[in-house]
């Protein structure tokens, strides 16, 4: 029974996303409709799709689990650094979307930003190849989580369930920009309702705040059934079981990394103007509060329903765990959509970017040649050919190992957080800041952070303020080792009104079809 | 005795966050462009809406 009423929402789910996606599609006829969706997307799909994109199942399952498991430190490591990264995002979503011809894609700004004259870019398709495979990993995480989940709850086979998210995946984002925010709306939308719903049960079956406080700062249950009884007290202390180092690392990697992660840069290429970019980012910070105390308590009140998780389970599938054995089936089957739309909506925007990374930024650069209508349309025709095989591969992958979600995510992050940090904020704020000096930056970050991972940071310093820190010592370097910019790299991020060449550059760039 | 330390830095980091925007959009009102956005109210984004 309980199973039925699950398949029986996802259906429900699962056609509205396919009857959203084909009306959106409809409205894709160039190939800017399908990258960025015409850079003319309003306010209201702003904030749906920014908000679903904020959403993966790294927050919504994340969080709990790590609340459940290392305390309510996680709130500051995760959490807050989320927040902080969104309360920023309108510092660089303002200066993204503030020339007059925008790029239409991450690695297109950086070309445009720092290599404005050379036609077959290196730091295009450099930062083209980086996005490729970190959003392929993005996309392959959400698949193989969401399949995991889905299985346990309903019995449907683990490669059925991935083939079922494919589909889902491949319906919205075939039609693009626009088909991938419109969906994205509907998905806030499910995700803000589910967790709700989760939380009432939650608070019902502890009966109440103060129950879920009290018991949280008092356990001593271990995190997984038979391990280590937990220090009293150490979930409600300020640095829970992780120390201050860790905490704090995690909180700057969640921070500083999303404000310069790409999808968030190309997000803030597609609103109508500047004004839209920023607020479509503060308006999420806001109401992203509402999602957020909700989780807080469902990894918080799980610890008093579930002391301990059966042997085998990570903390991860602590959420899930808790809607099958303890919340009733139509309440479990809304937060269950919560989660699919979590990872539909971020999973989307991640396969769009790698398709586009592919086609638009490595392909079309290197094939070189003159913009035309005919050829445009052929490479919207193959973005759409590369969405599906990626999505093909990612499913495949997803059956592959499995590993901690929020932590796979912090990774990610923090690797372009320490590579793109100075290349983007400098590159905004800057007008020194050139080629040599991002170049620089990234390899220097980039190496940086791999060792950190690898080898741990020295000092016992968060790997975070390492990595990036010696990115901003090479940025800074290449700053005055280097030549400067030409006015038509920086003037339309620091003036209103720009030159006729700096225009026709950003044209020429684009490949406009004039 | 839960740590209040973490709800608190959350806090202010959306306390951050407001004045952030607030600088971005103050901003945008003082070139008063349109192509930017600006309307003359700090919360709307849509200058045709007003016409």
């Amino acid at each position: 029974m309980k199973n039925a009423i699950y398949i029986g929402i996802f259906v429900v789910y699962f056609l509205f996303i396919i009857i959203t996606s084909l009306r959106s599609s409809k409205k894709v006829e160039t190939m800017s409709d399908f990258t960025t969706g015409g850079n003319k997307m309003g306010l209201l799909l702003g904030v749906g799709t920014s908000m679903a994109t904020w959403l993966s199942v790294a927050s919504v399952m994340g969080v709990p689990g790590n609340i459940y498991s290392r305390g309510v430190c996680a709130v500051f490591g995760w959490v807050a650094g989320w927040f902080l990264a969104t309360g920023l995002m309108p510092l660089v979503a303002y200066k993204i979307r503030r020339p007059e011809v925008p790029s239409r894609t991450f690695p297109e700004f950086m070309r445009t930003r720092y290599d404005p004259f050379t036609e077959k870019s290196p730091i295009q398709i450099f930062s083209a190849a980086i996005e490729l495979v970190g959003y392929f990993v993005f996309s392959y995480i959400q698949i193989q989580g969401f399949g995991i989940v889905f299985s346990t709850l309903t019995g449907i086979p683990y490669p059925i369930a991935c083939l079922c998210f494919m589909i889902l995946l491949i319906f919205t984002c075939m039609g693009g920009f626009e088909s991938v925010a419109a969906t994205d709306t509907l998905n806030a939308s499910l995700i803000l309702v589910g967790v709700i719903a989760a939380m009432i049960a939650v608070l019902t079956e502890c009966g109440g705040v103060g129950a879920i406080f009290a018991n949280f700062a008092t356990t001593t249950a271990p995190v997984v059934e038979g391990g280590e009884p937990l220090v009293a007290g150490i979930l409600g202390s300020n640095w829970g079981t992780l120390g201050a180092s860790v905490c704090i690392s995690y909180f700057l990697s969640n921070c500083f990394g999303s404000t310069v992660a790409p999808h968030w840069v190309s997000r803030f290429m597609a609103p109508r103007n500047a004004k839209t970019a920023a607020l479509q980012m503060f308006l999420v910070m806001v109401i992203l509060i509402a999602v957020f105390c909700p989780l807080i308590l469902i990894g918080m009140g799980g610890k008093m329903i579930m002391p301990s998780l059966p042997e085998g389970i990570t903390s991860d599938y602590m959420f899930p765990r808790l809607i099958m054995d303890h919340i009733h089936p139509v309440l479990g089957a809304l937060a269950l959509t919560a989660i699919c739309a979590a990872a539909v909506s971020t999973a989307n925007s991640m396969l769009l970017h790698c398709s586009t990374s592919l086609i638009y930024d490595i392909k079309r650069v290197l094939q070189g040649g003159e913009a035309s209508e005919a050829e445009d349309a052929k490479t919207t025709k193959q973005l759409r050919i590369t969405i599906l095989s990626l999505g093909v591969i990612a499913v495949i992958c997803a059956i592959g190992q499995f590993s901690l979600l929020a932590d796979g995510f912090t990774y990610v992050y923090g690797a372009f957080g320490s590579m793109f940090f100075a290349s983007i904020w400098l590159g905004l704020y800057v007008k020194r800041m050139n080629n040599a000096a991002a170049f620089a930056s990234m390899l220097t970050g980039l190496a940086a952070y791999i060792y950190c991972m690898v080898a741990g940071a020295p000092f016992g310093l968060p790997a975070f303020i390492v990595s990036c820190g010696l990115s901003l010592v090479a940025a800074a370097i290449g700053i005055l080792v280097g030549k400067k910019p030409p006015l038509e790299a920086y003037e339309s991020y620091f003036s209103d009104n720009v030159s006729a060449k700096t225009l026709e550059v950003a044209h020429k760039i684009r490949k406009d079809v004039v | 005795m839960v740590s209040f330390f973490p709800f608190i830095a959350w806090g202010a980091v959306i306390v951050i966050g407001l004045v952030v925007y607030l600088g971005v959009a103050t901003r945008i009102e003082k070139s008063g462009l349109p192509r930017l956005g600006a309307t003359g109210n700090l919360f709307t984004c849509d200058p045709d809406a007003k016409k």
